[in-house]
């Protein structure tokens, strides 16, 4: 039903959006996990938003699949840490924690939108069920 | 009339999305189970096997089948927003098919009037 | 969409009235009795022609909103809506035929 395409459409923007969430609070729980100097620092995860059939009307977004940022981390002089190399160096992931609360944001906010789209249809639905009610 | 085929498909249909809400509604309550696999209803196969056999459907409760979709870390595969869109779709789909046999019903009511 | 009603004249008393006239005189109005009766059985066929198309097209959306097929569920509700208004008309008229041609009868002759 025309209703039902833009729930289905709406419940795959709740899924994206969730997802994207989802890596941002991962990358903000590690923002300060600390790895050996020749090891890869924990990586930032993106993810790859689709279009499902982009420009034939069928509609929705789909998370094609994460992405990993960059491993090289920064390194940050700690001698007293456990991890630190022979110089005193430990690697700290390179995340921003300003353009990660950002992101977060922007996926509430996104998130909240497909919501409000999926009450609006709702109760589009339900009023069409009242034709002709006196 | 009265238990002609759209009738009986009206009902069965009430009987399959009833199922489908009480089966979302496990689903949305053992979000947080390790190892529970969401379930699915199907009620339309065989609702529409036997309209387009042109038999009378029956009034049944559907089948239920255990969702195969990847699960997370502790076993659970619940996405709690595929079913909240589910439980909302099955609950227009309720009301549409309440509409539909109150507006058959009233239907017979006026053919019935003699004033 | 065009108005499903178009076609058929709500029958008033005025269809009934052209009846009774020519009944109550004898003999040579015969011809004219029958253009009447005519006219008022051509209005109810067609409001019965009209009511049976409304109700299956009414019956077989509602088959398709019970398996979830149903693209756009105002297209139920506006056939389900014309098939009960319908309905409705054509009771209506057979009512009032049937207690127009009760006074009819009540008349001394």
């Amino acid at each position: 039903m025309a209703v039902f395409d833009t729930l289905g459409i709406s419940g795959s923007g709740l899924l994206v959006h969730r997802k994207w969430l989802d890596a941002v609070s991962d990358n903000i729980s590690n923002i300060n996990t600390a790895t050996r100097t020749n090891e890869d620092a924990f990586k930032e995860r993106f993810i790859v938003a689709r279009a499902v059939d982009y420009g034939s009307g069928e509609g929705g977004v789909r998370a094609a699949r994460a992405e990993f940022g960059s491993g090289q981390g920064r390194l940050v002089y700690d001698p007293t840490h456990p991890l630190a190399d022979k110089d005193g160096m430990v690697k700290y992931p390179d995340i921003d924690l300003g353009g990660q609360m950002t992101q977060l944001l922007m996926a509430q906010r996104g998130y909240q939108a497909n919501l409000a789209v999926v009450e609006r249809a709702t109760t589009a639905y339900q009023a069409a069920l009242q034709l002709g009610r006196r | 009339m009265i238990g002609d085929v759209t009738s009986t498909a009206l009902h069965a249909a009430l009987t399959g999305l009833a199922e489908r809400s009480r089966v979302t509604a496990d689903n949305i309550a053992n979000v947080n189970t390790p190892g529970f696999l969401a379930g699915r209803t199907d009620f339309e196969s065989a609702l529409s096997g036997a309209l387009s056999n042109g038999e009378k459907p029956s009034i049944s409760r559907g089948t239920v089948a255990r969702s195969l979709e990847p699960t997370n870390t502790n076993g659970n595969n619940v996405n709690l927003d595929s079913e909240t869109v589910i439980a909302t779709e099955t609950g227009l789909r309720y009301q549409l098919a309440l509409n539909a046999l109150d507006g058959k019903y009233s239907v017979l009511r006026t053919a019935l009037r003699t004033s | 969409m065009t108005s499903p009603f178009g076609g058929i004249v709500p029958v008033g008393i005025g269809g009934i009235a052209g009846v009774a006239s020519t009944a109550a005189t004898t003999g040579t109005t015969g011809t004219q009795a029958t253009q009447g009766d005519g006219g008022f059985a051509a209005v109810l066929a067609a409001s019965f022609d009209r009511l049976q198309g409304t109700q299956s097209a009414a019956d077989s959306l509602a088959t398709q909103a019970a398996t979830g097929d149903l693209k756009d569920v105002h297209d139920y509700m506006i056939a389900s809506n014309e098939a009960s208004l319908a309905t409705e008309m054509v009771v209506t008229i057979k009512n009032k035929a049937v207690e127009a041609f009760n006074e009819i009868m009540r008349m001394p002759v």
